[in-house]
């Protein structure tokens, strides 16, 4: 029909941050409506990446840094997990100097360097009307600077952990806890044919919820968060009473990779740290195995009980989004465009107490958002408390 | 007959199917089955003199407590890996200590003529031992010592002398290719070069299978040692050229560096020094997953099921014959019997010059035509 010929504008599209499934489906949802609404699409690739990196000059090939969505494309990709623009950790405002495109290293040699200048005449240079990045609370902390800078943008959360401040839900969480639900059912076998305690680890830096929420839901006896330094002995305790209590020997513990001993420390594999300063984390679970068999033998009769060490990890966020993060990307991509339409900007779209809405941008460089311990956390039997679900919205512990 | 049945070493998906129809076919021929608990360890723990551990060691097995296992991956009878041919010293039963066998053993002991005992204590006229290597291994051993055995052969790895096929395996190449898939979405999306550990401590067979099958682009074996710079190469060209710009690596948990480069010592964990040596080689990141355990996780897919019933049925047909000291195996693609201690005459690994190309790190099939279904 004729709304192809109607330009209200153009919209730019990004997601940053770790891969989640649902991206995909979100950014055929934005670029659909879009269309619809008679705009025109573009894909900036590589989160923050592709708009930094974009070279301004019409005979320069820019294929990598951006590209123009059509139906085609998108619909192909809405399906699948991870992001087909692709994602990266780069925080413009923030660049060290190896890392500074070659065509800028003349005007930025600083040790680190602010390039939002570029980024600003990039999306000028571009056309883009409107910014919808994608991403979690680092990559949308940099949407809140260009928002300040004068861009229009509207934010959608994503983010496995669950840990954007001012939404209740974000794309991705629903699948990792579907994944570490089902792998873990899968692995008791395994756990009970040779009577052994199992320790799984998950991704969840500072925010316990991806191994909450699949303890909640029965996939473990316990569970260990960031949020609460927990003592290895009682932990020990508990896992060696679960098993022994089980008809077939076993028991299970989810770890979240940023949860700590009493007195300990953050584990970290390497020393690594990524853009946004974050040291990489990985091996609490390797620790937490080795600790609970030297101990088992206090709890158990003197007798040492074995352990399943194995770390999920990738595995929860790879392959096709669940149910849920079908739906909310939908529902997210559309909320945008519906603000958008509105001539609306500076939000981030969020579910909260159960319902869609949306708030100002700003909300997502607040507080981390973590698990409320003392509503949802026992910490005497290092599990989820289970009263008082009344009027609760669907994702229980997720909301303030 | 009393049919005596257990399963020893790693579980795998395919084990209770396996006991179920061993036991559904008993039954209705009019036999009576016994499940020993926890591989060899049942029959080494099992005190005649005490009916406490009598209970704990052994479970009369029936239609009624075998109905529903086989829709579920692992084995109801427990598992463990102690070698009663080998006990350690702190293996050995506290019932047994100083009456012969074990006093004040200070090395491994033989506690085979315990083992005997205990068989002849249980009546048993049969006893069908379901496991890999090393389990078998022990079979043969009572088999040279004339007890009646038709052993099973189960591995994930696949790597039992004397058949092509062991259960387990074909589920780990299917969990194999549909983790390493379900890799390609995070590793595509952050465009990195990207490793996955598989189990594979001495044969590279299922690590090999499911790479061949995943398409991933480089494969690491522990029969064939490998360098790293050269691999970190290789996977810089496969990302270059690919659209997603990611490349993919599968690594064997036993793989091996070249002597040149490991020295005397190999590292602890091949896949995590794999990942960051790659990482410096090449500059670029890298994404590192170990399977592991979930390479032997959940139900059976329905080739284990075929093989697991059907060596279960070859069994049976066996001891209806009272034709003993067999293991039931598949070769060059049938259904077939060997002798019951072929697992001590060989080792079986990757046929290296005809299924891998050791310059290329990958897979390599040089002829399909008049192989077995599964290319073993």
């Amino acid at each position: 029909m004729a709304n192809v010929q109607k330009t209200h504008g153009v919209i730019g599209i990004l997601t940053g941050g770790g891969d989640v499934p649902g991206l995909n489906p979100a950014i055929r949802a934005v670029t659909f409506r879009a269309l619809r609404e008679g705009y025109k699409v573009v894909g900036l690739r590589r989160g923050w990446g592709g708009i930094t990196e974009t070279v301004r000059d019409e005979k320069y090939d820019n294929s990598e840094n951006f590209q123009v969505l059509t139906e085609d494309i998108v619909n192909r990709a809405g399906r699948t997990g991870g992001t087909f623009l692709h994602t990266s950790r780069t925080r413009p405002s923030k660049v060290k100097a190896s890392a500074v495109p070659e065509h800028l290293k003349d005007s930025y040699n600083a040790e680190v360097n602010d390039l939002t200048p570029e980024v600003l005449k990039n999306l000028e240079w571009l056309g883009i009307d409107y910014l919808i990045p994608i991403g979690g609370d680092d990559t949308l902390s940099y949407a809140v600077r260009l928002y300040q800078e004068g861009v229009k943008v509207v934010a959608i959360p994503k983010t496995m952990d669950n840990d954007v401040p001012g939404t209740d839900y974000c794309i991705g969480f629903s699948t990792c806890v579907t994944r570490t639900i089902q792998l873990t059912n899968s692995l008791r076998t395994s756990a009970g044919s040779h009577e052994r305690i199992m320790v799984l680890e998950v991704f969840g830096r500072y925010a316990g919820f991806t191994a909450l929420l699949p303890a909640m839901a029965g996939a473990a006896n316990r569970c260990v968060i960031p949020e609460y330094r927990f003592k290895i002995e009682r932990l020990t305790e508990l896992l060696v009473d679960d098993r022994n209590r089980n008809p077939s020997r076993y028991s299970i513990v989810l770890v979240s990779e940023g949860a700590m001993f009493e007195g300990g420390d953050m584990v970290f594999q390497d020393r690594t740290t990524d853009a946004y300063g974050h040291a990489k984390l990985g091996g609490l679970g390797d620790l937490v195995s080795a600790s609970l068999q030297e101990l088992s033998p206090q709890y158990n009769n003197g007798k040492t009980i074995n352990i399943i060490n194995q770390k999920l990890g990738y595995m929860v966020r790879g392959g096709d989004p669940d149910a849920i993060d079908s739906i909310v990307p939908m529902a997210f991509g559309n909320l945008a465009l519906d603000l958008i339409l509105s001539r609306v900007h500076g939000r981030l779209v969020v579910l909260k107490n159960g319902r869609y809405d949306n708030m100002p941008i700003d909300a997502v460089i607040g507080a981390k958002k973590l698990v409320n311990v003392d509503k949802f956390y026992n910490i005497d039997r290092l599990r989820p408390k289970y009263e008082s679900f009344e009027m609760k919205p669907l994702f229980i512990m997720t909301s303030d | 007959m009393r049919i005596g049945i257990l399963t020893g070493g790693g579980d795998v998906p395919g084990l209770n199917p396996c006991i179920r129809a061993l036991v559904y076919r008993a039954i209705e021929e009019g036999h009576q089955v016994v499940g020993i608990r926890r591989g060899w360890e049942g029959l080494l723990e099992y005190n005649p003199d005490d009916p406490g551990s009598c209970a704990e060691c052994t479970i009369p097995l029936d239609k009624r407590n075998t109905r529903t296992i086989d829709r579920t991956g692992g084995t109801m009878l427990h598992t463990s890996r102690i070698n009663p041919a080998s006990a350690g010293p702190d293996e050995v039963p506290a019932f047994l200590r100083g009456s012969g066998f074990a006093a004040g053993a200070q090395q491994n002991v033989d506690l085979t003529p315990h083992v005997l005992r205990v068989l002849d204590g249980l009546e048993l006229d049969v006893l069908v031992p379901i496991g890999g290597d090393d389990t078998l291994k022990y079979a043969g051993r009572l088999y040279e010592e004339g007890f009646p055995i038709i052993a099973i052969p189960k591995t994930m790895d696949n790597d039992v002398y004397g058949t092509d096929y062991c259960i387990g395996y074909s589920t780990a190449v299917t969990r194999g290719v549909q983790f390493i898939h379900q890799m390609r979405t995070p590793a595509g999306s952050h465009e990195r070069l990207t490793i996955v550990e598989l189990f594979g401590r001495n044969c590279g067979e299922a690590c090999l299978t499911a790479s061949y099958l995943a398409a991933v682009d480089r494969c690491i074996i522990p029969e064939v040692p490998f360098d790293p710079e050269k691999l970190a190469h290789l996977l810089v060209e496969d990302r270059q050229r690919n659209p997603s710009h990611y490349a993919m690596l599968a690594i064997a948990d036993g793989a091996h560096l070249i002597n040149e480069i490991a020295g005397a010592r190999q590292p602890a964990d091949i896949g995590l020094y794999t990942s960051e040596t790659i990482k410096e080689y090449s500059g670029m990141d890298t994404m590192y997953q170990e399977l592991a355990y979930l390479m032997r996780s959940g139900a059976p897919d329905s080739l284990d099921l075929m093989v697991a019933v059907n060596f279960a049925q070859l069994a049976m047909e066996q001891i209806g014959r009272r034709s003993f000291g067999h293991m039931t195996a598949l070769l060059q693609g049938q259904y077939t019997v060997v002798e019951a201690n072929t697992p001590i005459k060989g080792v079986k690994r990757v046929d290296v010059d005809e299924l891998y190309d050791e310059e290329n790190y990958r897979p390599r099939l040089r002829a399909v035509e008049g192989k077995p279904m599964f290319l073993y």
